[in-house]
């Protein structure tokens, strides 16, 4: 096989699923529920593989799994067919796991990671978590109250050539799950296994696992390829093997000699059934092609002028996106009132931002949508600057029953752009500051701050700061 | 098709088991017997025809998206929990 | 309930048919039937080992499907159900002689011979049955022949439903796609009775079929179906000289004397079934130990059943130590075969090939079922053997036990032992067998035998 690239990467991505109940038993499932306080407190005779006990699939899990083959344009089997990968491991109850092996639930398809850029998958499937584990020296502990988690498994074709790729599919990944309702980062789990080859080994093949979330890949990418440098530089040879990673560094876990034959085999628990035009219509029913997240990004682009990584940003949470869109189409297509870039710095370096620090995701937040779209107009219209801007957005999105109107009337908050106002003002702090104004005009172009400053207090705040160094500008520059 | 020692071996470590020295012996001569039976289906043709899972059509509904509080009292069947964990043997 | 109470006592440190016996309220006064329960199928309080060592002190959490069904059936009824415990089987169900118990488990004896086999896999559940002297039904397992060969050996009913008519969930599983819950019991009756208790739709199995509960007692002598159709019966495995044997004749005899008085038409004539003879027992046997090889899987030590933590060894090593001293050495052959014929490299050939091979079995059955209702031969081909003559024969030759029956089960058909006079003192039975679905049919037939 001929590659063009120096670094040929592939992913294997395991993505958790936010149903109610696992995979085939009705114990709650932690994607959704949150974890749980005490180990082995969530947990059933299906999911410890109690002998006797039969597994009934998750209607939702194969609606979910169903949606995304279909978003991501995977070809969709006839039937839906489950099959045991048999290999043992403590926190495997049935030492086999169950999972899709010859007919997987999407065949083909690919993952949207810029406006022009995709990555090919080979398939995706569907299959149960096991229970996880803390090991130590002589002994692990064992919690199940993971598993039976219903798992999408996605699986790359070899087409990524550097890590920032990886790095970018993940992140993009997390995107378009949550914007079909299928996954939450918060509670719901990610988990890639990576396998890379570089020109310098001739391309062979290595296997790094359990990589968590996408910081991680891009790190233990790089790692992995300059560890294979350096091991080609001192004439070792790269062979086909399996690594883990801890954070820091790859480590050595098994060679492809010692990989298990998995045997697979139908799981006859689970007869297979059609995969019917109802039901297919069903895992359709809340999706349609605008909730795709490079097509809202497209549409946005084609009536306004916005930067691309503004709009991706501002985009990853759905709802965050959809009041965007519904804020520029208020009020920047017709009466052309504001900038929409303007609009996108706010919701970027304003919102966002304060989102961030307050460690909250958007849709989360229970907040009036009103006093948003009025503060960020009172924003634009320059009748607020960025502190008493800060501090209003802030109370906005955390109480509830916060009365945005009233407050700024009460505290006497709104400032003035008034040209004339500011100016008289602006001509009295020149007059007054002639050193500043020496200053500035000798090149020390942050004096200017200084005299904003004095209009400021000479104003009582009530001069708009911005507007009040525009003027000055205009006056100082003729 | 015969199972000789290295299939044997290689068999058993799949199926996380260790025969006695004596088993083995044993063992090599009644499976090959058995996989003689086995090995009258070679003559069969097959061609065109499908393999099936189950001897009947079979169609069961997928389970509604209900949690239910299950509670299982995973001491009645084991003494080795340690602050409700399972405990295993070590890993390396 | 005290006799009963003794004569369980008698008859299990005589002929070791319970592996469990279940307590029983000896002051009860009223109408009551015994069930005894394959030890497979699990009933809550009640250890369920699959006969096996491994298993030693595994106490299921939920009642079975078949428990909970049988409960709710006597509930509005004037009989109680007095469950009275787990029986014996060949160590999950592995084997067509009962000689493979566990490895701390005692084999059960012939009813009649002690010195001989009660048959396979569910021994102690025909053993029992035939021994008790009060009304009892014993709900057992088939997967290649399990209750037919017992029943035969035992000189009992047994009856094996298609395959997909009873819940498995909560039977320990040996073959998934092969696995039936079935009746044993003296006479016709209690096997209609015992398929009406067991008989119920569970959501919850994925391979159980929706259906409404027949009314299987009442159909016993319903002519009303049969009165204007003549019946075909179709008669196959033959002996060497092309005739039915003797106890088969003797029955069919009866039969046509009870149809004739009942004024319906009967047709008899020999089937060829060769290329479902030859090839049911290969194919049965690679499907069914591929499915056991994973099915048993689970058992490593831990969780349940036999666990010996703290251990100085590795998980793998652990493993190893645990199954290979914990199972016997047929389950360790089965685990072998059937691990092998999943292997990457093998399962073309074995694996699949045989999934290919069933379907052509299946479709002859059917085609031969569009012209006869019923196909009738002996259930095995010999009688009990004595059990240490099994010691010396080799696992190949005790697979040949199933030779008759595993072919019905291969293709999920229902079909019933009839006990079929003895031979030598010993009893023989006769095997029925109607397409998928038809118990009512296959009970009402087996009722004009007598």
């Amino acid at each position: 096989m001929k590659f063009t690239s120096d670094i040929i990467i592939g992913l294997e991505v395991h993505i958790s699923l936010k149903t109610q109940s696992k995979l085939f038993c009705s114990c709650k499932n932690p994607s959704f529920h949150g974890k749980n306080i005490k180990a082995n407190e969530n947990v059933c005779n299906i999911c410890l593989g109690y002998p006797g006990s039969k597994p009934h699939p998750n209607k939702q899990a194969v609606l979910f799994a169903l949606k995304l083959a279909n978003i991501i344009g995977c070809q969709i089997p006839k039937k839906l067919c489950f099959d045991r990968k048999n290999y043992f491991y403590p926190d495997l109850v049935k030492n086999f796991q169950i999972t899709q092996d010859e007919f997987p639930i999407g065949m083909g398809g690919k993952i949207q990671i810029g406006l022009n850029e995709f990555v090919k998958l080979h398939h995706i499937h569907i299959e149960e978590d096991p229970g996880s584990m803390v090991i130590s020296n002589n002994t692990c502990l064992i919690d199940y109250n993971r598993s039976g988690t219903p798992l999408i498994e996605l699986v790359t074709n070899p087409v990524m050539t550097k890590p920032e790729q990886a790095r970018e599919f993940l992140k993009k990944l997390i995107i378009i799950l949550e914007y079909l309702n299928i996954f939450d980062r918060y509670n719901c789990t990610l988990k890639a296994d990576a396998n890379i080859s570089i020109k310098e080994t001739n391309y062979t093949r290595v296997e790094i696992k359990n990589i968590n979330g996408f910081k991680d890949i891009e790190q233990a990418l790089e790692f992995e390829i300059n560890r294979q440098k350096d091991c080609v530089q001192n004439n070792e040879t790269i062979k086909l093997e399996t690594r883990g990673w801890d954070g820091t560094k790859t480590f050595f876990q098994r060679s492809k000699e010692e990989a298990a034959d998995y045997g697979y085999y139908p799981e006859n628990d689970i007869p297979p059934i059609k995969i019917t035009e109802e039901i297919i219509k069903e895992s359709m029913i809340d999706c349609n092609k605008d909730d795709i997240y490079y097509n809202k990004i497209n549409n946005i682009l084609e009536d306004f002028d916005i930067n691309l990584e503004d709009l991706e940003i501002i985009l990853e949470d759905k709802n965050l996106g959809e009041f965007f869109n519904e804020f520029l189409n208020k009020n920047c297509k017709y009466e052309n009132k504001f900038n929409p870039q303007l609009v996108a710095n706010y919701f970027r370096n304003r919102i966002i931002k304060i989102l961030n620090q307050m460690e909250i995701n958007f849709s989360k937040l229970n907040f009036n949508i009103n006093n948003l779209t009025i503060l960020i107009k009172k924003y634009l219209d320059k009748i607020i600057d960025n502190k008493i801007n800060n501090l209003l957005l802030e109370k906005v999105l955390s109480e509830s029953n916060f009365d945005l109107i009233k407050y700024i009337e009460e505290n006497d908050l709104e400032q003035s752009s008034d040209d004339s106002f500011i100016t008289d003002l602006a001509k009295k702090a020149i007059l007054d500051n002639q050193i500043a104004v020496d200053a500035y005009k000798n090149g020390d172009l942050k004096s200017i701050n200084f005299l904003v400053g004095v209009i400021m207090k000479n104003s009582r705040g009530k001069a708009n700061p911005s507007t009040a160094k525009q003027i000055l500008e205009n006056i100082l520059n003729k | 098709m015969k199972i000789d020692d290295n299939l044997l071996n290689q068999i058993c470590k799949n199926a996380r088991l260790k025969l006695t020295e004596s088993e083995n012996n044993e063992f090599k001569i009644q499976l090959n017997e058995i996989m003689d039976m086995f090995n009258l289906i070679c003559e069969v043709d097959t061609n065109k025809i499908n393999p099936i899972y189950h001897p009947i059509d079979l169609n069961y509904e997928l389970r509604e998206d209900i949690a239910n509080e299950n509670k299982v009292e995973i001491k009645k069947n084991t003494i080795h929990i340690q602050d409700g964990f399972f405990i295993g043997p070590k890993i390396k | 309930m005290k006799e009963v109470i003794q004569e369980i006592e008698n008859i299990n440190n005589s002929f070791n048919y319970l592996v469990e016996t279940i307590p029983i309220d000896e002051n009860y006064d009223g109408d009551f039937i015994t069930i005894s329960i394959k030890d497979a199928i699990l009933i809550k309080n009640s250890q369920a080992r699959s006969s096996s060592k491994i298993l030693n002190n595994y106490f299921p959490v939920n009642d079975s499907k078949v428990i909970k069904n049988t409960k709710d059936y006597f509930k509005n009824k004037n009989i109680k159900p007095i469950f009275i415990g787990k029986t014996i089987h060949d160590e999950f169900g592995f084997g067509g002689y009962n000689v493979n118990v566990g490895i701390d488990k005692k084999i059960p004896k012939n009813p009649y011979d002690d010195k001989r086999s009660c048959g396979g896999s569910s021994g102690g559940c025909a053993g029992f049955t035939a021994k008790t002297k009060f009304r009892h039904i014993s709900i057992a397992e088939s997967t290649g022949g399990s209750i037919s060969t017992p029943a035969s050996f035992c000189g009992v009913y047994g009856l094996t439903p298609t395959y997909g008519l009873i819940s498995r969930d909560g039977l320990i599983s040996y073959a998934n796609s092969l696995d039936k819950i079935g009746i044993m019991a003296k006479d016709i009756l209690d096997i209609a009775v015992g398929l009406e208790m067991i008989d119920g739709y569970d959501l919850n199995d994925c391979t159980n079929v929706k259906h409404e509960n027949k009314n299987y007692v009442d159909l016993l002598n319903d002519d009303t179906k049969y009165k204007n159709n003549t019946i075909k019966i179709g008669l196959i495995n033959l002996d060497e000289n092309n005739q039915i044997n003797n106890n088969v004749k003797d029955k069919i005899d009866q039969l046509k004397n009870n149809l004739d008085k009942s004024n319906i038409k009967v047709e008899i004539e020999t089937v060829d079934i060769s290329f479902i003879n030859k090839y049911s027992l290969p194919v049965y046997y690679i499907l069914s130990l591929s499915e056991a090889s994973t099915n048993l899987s689970k058992l490593c030590g831990l969780r349940y059943g036999v666990q010996n933590i703290p251990t100085n060894l590795n998980y793998n090593d652990y493993f190893i130590k645990i199954r290979s001293e914990n199972f016997s050495k047929e389950t360790k052959r089965r685990i072998i075969l059937g691990t092998f014929a999943r292997m990457a490299s093998y399962r073309d050939a074995y694996m699949n090939k045989a999934m290919r091979v069933r379907k052509l079995i299946i479709d002859k059955y059917l085609e031969i079922f569009n012209n006869f209702d019923f196909l009738i031969g002996p259930s095995t081909p010999t009688i009990a053997p004595l059990i240490d003559e099994i010691k010396n024969i080799s696992p190949y030759e005790e697979m040949l036990a199933d030779t008759y029956c595993c072919c019905p089960n291969l293709a999920g058909l229902p079909h019933i032992s009839i006990p079929s006079g003895k031979d030598n003192n010993m009893p023989t039975g006769m095997m029925i067998i109607s397409n998928h679905f038809t118990e009512d049919k296959l009970l009402w037939l087996s009722n004009k035998i007598k």
